[in-house]
């Protein structure tokens, strides 16, 4: 059975309750137990079948009792307000997990998903330089993230580092960061010098596109 | 400063989680540092003395992370190396002849309150980086495995690397999981935790790029 034709591409910032460099990266276990964040993408380059998405910003809060592979996680997506009716019927398609293969970056999440909040409809405002290893977004009056580099404990130099996974079904390479982040409501928290990551990547109904997500293209 | 340089295979071996956060200047994962690591030698010099093929061992202990000090040493060198070579090897391994801050001997050494003496024995050392395997053996010291990581639902090898561009160490090390133990005046008793295997290119002025 075919999909539906999907792209999504471009700048991914993220952040968690992890120190930095998230143990989760490596099948290790999440530093304090749980896991709970906040992560967003700038669409650069995107469509579902005839419906164009360049442009659009969408954003997500999460948290999991325990390891995000032991599951009953909770989940709100914020999408762009800006988006048209049918721009928003395609974004929760490809977010929900629909029109591609099981194994998705989507699909992976979403099988760790008990609790789905209602999704937010807002501006959010999205910065990521890769150049300088700095970020953020912000949903007006329900959360922010900012992220900065990581420094040396002892000199305060910045401490440039990534993460590679060949493999990977989110990302192939991810800039380190170090986060502050908070969130009112529902699923709320308040972090600072927790892991951050700045990505560039490109998502279809196969999975990750690696030609066109980082260390290929950083934008 | 006598001027030295080594190309080594390394594995090392700590207990921090895999991914070890102390690679991103993040706290040690249970508050201490403890850590073996093996280095395989294939191409070095110091000053006029060849260091072709040899081996050494370096375990650590510290009360804390590592940049808050207090932290105790112990080598071993390789029982092949010559009088000149053992001199070479402890002194790059104590950080000397090393411009400051730029390698990961030299940065230790600073953190470092007391030095156990260097024994001299035969090391094996069997180390396949891209393969995330490895076996070291001192007879009644040290004993250390390292293997890839697997994923915890499908057993899966998992690859990941981390990639530090201004390191004092590697510039890119293969993750993977390592146990070890040491039975000399520094005894470890390392499960399933760290593991890092790693091509260094390191000399007096630090990462040779």
């Amino acid at each position: 059975m075919g999909y539906i034709d999907w792209k999504i591409k471009g700048p991914k910032i993220g952040a968690c309750s992890c120190e930095h460099g998230c143990p989760c990266e490596f099948n290790g276990l999440p530093t304090e137990g749980i896991c709970e964040g906040l992560e967003a993408q700038r669409i650069d380059e995107g469509w579902f079948g005839d419906v164009r998405l360049d442009g659009l910003l969408f954003a997500a809060r999460f948290r999991w009792p325990g390891p995000v592979h032991e599951g009953r996680g909770t989940v709100q997506g914020i999408i762009d307000k800006r988006a048209s009716e049918e721009q928003l019927d395609a974004l929760g398609k490809i977010l929900g997990g629909e029109e591609q293969e099981p194994t998705t970056l989507f699909n992976i999440y979403g099988s760790t998903i008990e609790t789905e909040l209602d999704p937010i409809l807002s501006d959010i405002e999205f910065a990521c330089d890769f150049a300088s290893g700095t970020g953020g977004f912000e949903v007006p009056g329900v959360m922010a993230l900012e992220l900065e580099p990581i420094r040396n404990p002892v000199t305060g130099a910045p401490h440039p580092a990534k993460i590679v996974l060949p493999t990977g079904f989110e990302f192939r390479e991810a800039d380190m960061a170090s986060s502050r982040f908070n969130a009112s409501g529902e699923l709320a928290f308040d972090r600072e010098r927790r892991y951050g990551m700045l990505t560039y990547a490109a998502y279809g109904p196969y999975g990750i596109i690696p030609e066109e997500s980082s260390p290929h293209v950083t934008g | 400063m006598t001027p030295w340089e080594i190309e080594a295979k390394e594995l090392v071996n700590c207990n921090c989680a895999w991914g070890c956060p102390c690679q991103f200047n993040a706290a040690p994962t249970h508050g201490n540092c403890e850590a073996i690591g093996a280095y395989q030698i294939t191409k070095g010099h110091f000053g006029g003395v060849n260091l072709d093929g040899l081996c050494f061992i370096t375990t650590f202990w510290w009360p804390g992370a590592i940049h808050e000090g207090n932290g105790k040493a112990f080598v071993i060198v390789d029982e092949r190396a010559d009088e000149d070579q053992r001199a070479a090897l402890l002194s790059i391994i104590s950080g000397e002849n090393t411009e400051p801050g730029k390698t990961i001997w030299n940065v230790f050494a600073a953190t470092i309150s007391e030095h156990f003496d260097p024994v001299f024995e035969p090391i094996s050392i069997d180390i396949d980086v891209e393969a995330r395997t490895g076996l070291v053996k001192v007879d009644g010291l040290i004993e250390m495995k390292g293997e890839p990581i697997r994923n915890p639902i499908t057993g899966d090898e998992h690859r990941a690397r981390i990639d530090l561009p201004n390191g004092f160490e590697y510039a890119i090390a293969e993750m993977g999981s390592a146990t070890g133990t040491s039975k000399g005046p520094i005894k470890l008793d390392l499960k399933d935790s760290y593991g890092q295997f790693a091509y260094l290119h390191l000399g007096t002025h630090g990462l040779v790029r």
